[in-house]
């Protein structure tokens, strides 16, 4: 069904409270208003065209003459060519931007590898050398062990002819002095000591 | 003598330079009431409407000769009394270095001041609303509500889509709503 009142059926949809508000008009115009002003303003346009006709009649009598001419059946003949715009093709594959990706990841590729180079060149030169390591034959290294203990032996030997040559050049009146120099008590504290080490080293 | 004709041969008579004070007065009775209370409606003082209206029929003599035949002699004269309407506010907010605001204020003061005002009565608090829009919203709920003008008559003389126009009169008509409901 059409709406016959389709601007009062919007704004009752807007604004019910709108809707049924009355559409009187509170203003007025002065008495007589309209009957006079057709009368007021003709005398005004005419007053305007006699002060510009006073001002200047000469520019007043040129204004309407168009001295312009435009050549016969311009007007009608008149059209505006637009050629319609050849649609741009955007390929699905782009070759020109893959090859663009490619010598970017090459360059980044080659400065991240001489980057690494650079910066680990001395930790490979330490794992070439250990690696050269463990290419050492079974033999040698059994040689490289036995060489190693016979070493430790004679350094510990050594080690002990030392302390019993300086156990030698104290003689027993420099023990008996040193021990008369330290108070009773504190010795046998230091034989309790010693005791309770060996039996914890036994246990 | 020409009040039987239609608005094209009007226009047309006017270009041919034939009785031109007689076509124009014709003219200007046939439209002046509703021009005036458009822009009474805007502007709201009789005095600033009287001289917008001399503004709006004094632009319509000048341009009559340019007026294109295929346009609505109406929908050019109501572009025109907006447009003039619109500048004689600003001109005003500029004058007096009015905000926004300020301008509504003033709008609502000229309201206080009309003879009949009260402000109990439904039609006046409406008015008081109306002025608390913004400018564009003013004349697209003036146009639309008082006027019951079609949206697409209104995008010619705004030149304005007609949903934005849709838009702007839904926006108009709550926030008169609110302030009803609030006042």
């Amino acid at each position: 069904m059409k709406d016959h009142h389709p601007i009062q059926s919007e704004l009752s949809a807007i604004s019910p409270l709108l809707a049924e508000m009355p559409k009187n008009n509170p203003f007025s115009a002065p008495e007589g208003y309209f009957n006079q002003f057709s009368n007021r303003i003709l005398a005004k346009i005419e007053s305007q065209e006699t002060e510009k006709e006073t001002l200047s009649p000469l520019l007043q009598s040129l204004k309407k003459d168009n001295p312009f001419s435009v050549p016969p059946d311009y007007m009608q003949e008149f059209k505006v060519n637009i050629s319609p715009k050849k649609a741009k093709i955007v390929p699905l594959f782009n070759l020109k931007a893959v090859l663009k990706y490619e010598a970017a990841a090459a360059v980044i590729g080659i400065i991240a590898t001489f980057a690494t180079l650079f910066f680990s060149g001395e930790e490979k030169g330490s794992i070439a050398k250990a690696s050269e390591e463990t290419v050492i034959s079974a033999d040698a290294f059994d040689l490289f062990l036995s060489e190693t203990a016979s070493i430790e032996e004679e350094q510990t030997e050594a080690f002990e002819e030392e302390s019993q040559s300086l156990l030698v050049q104290m003689d027993a009146n420099m023990v008996s002095e040193i021990l008369t120099e330290i108070p009773e008590n504190e010795i046998s504290t230091y034989i309790d000591l010693i005791k309770n080490e060996d039996l914890n080293m036994m246990n | 003598m020409h009040n039987d004709l239609n608005d094209i041969e009007l226009v047309r008579l006017f270009k041919e330079d034939k009785n031109r004070d007689q076509v124009f007065t014709v003219i200007v009775k046939r439209y002046q009431e509703r021009i005036y209370w458009q822009i009474r409606r805007l502007v709201v003082s009789h005095t600033d409407a009287d001289d917008v209206m001399q503004n709006v029929f004094i632009k319509a003599w000048n341009g009559l000769d340019q007026f294109r035949e295929d346009a609505k002699l109406f929908t050019w004269l109501y572009r025109i009394a907006t447009n003039e309407s619109l500048t004689y506010l600003e001109q005003s907010k500029k004058r007096s270095s009015l905000s926004f605001d300020d301008m509504s204020e003033t709008l609502a003061d000229k309201l206080h001041s009309e003879k009949d005002f009260d402000e109990k009565k439904a039609v006046w608090k409406l008015q008081l609303a109306i002025q608390q829009l913004p400018e564009k919203q003013r004349v697209v709920f003036n146009l639309r509500y008082f006027e019951e003008m079609p949206y697409e008559e209104m995008s010619e003389i705004l030149e304005t889509s007609v949903g934005a126009l849709k838009a702007s009169y839904h926006h108009a008509v709550k926030k008169i709503e609110d302030y009803i409901l609030n006042h």
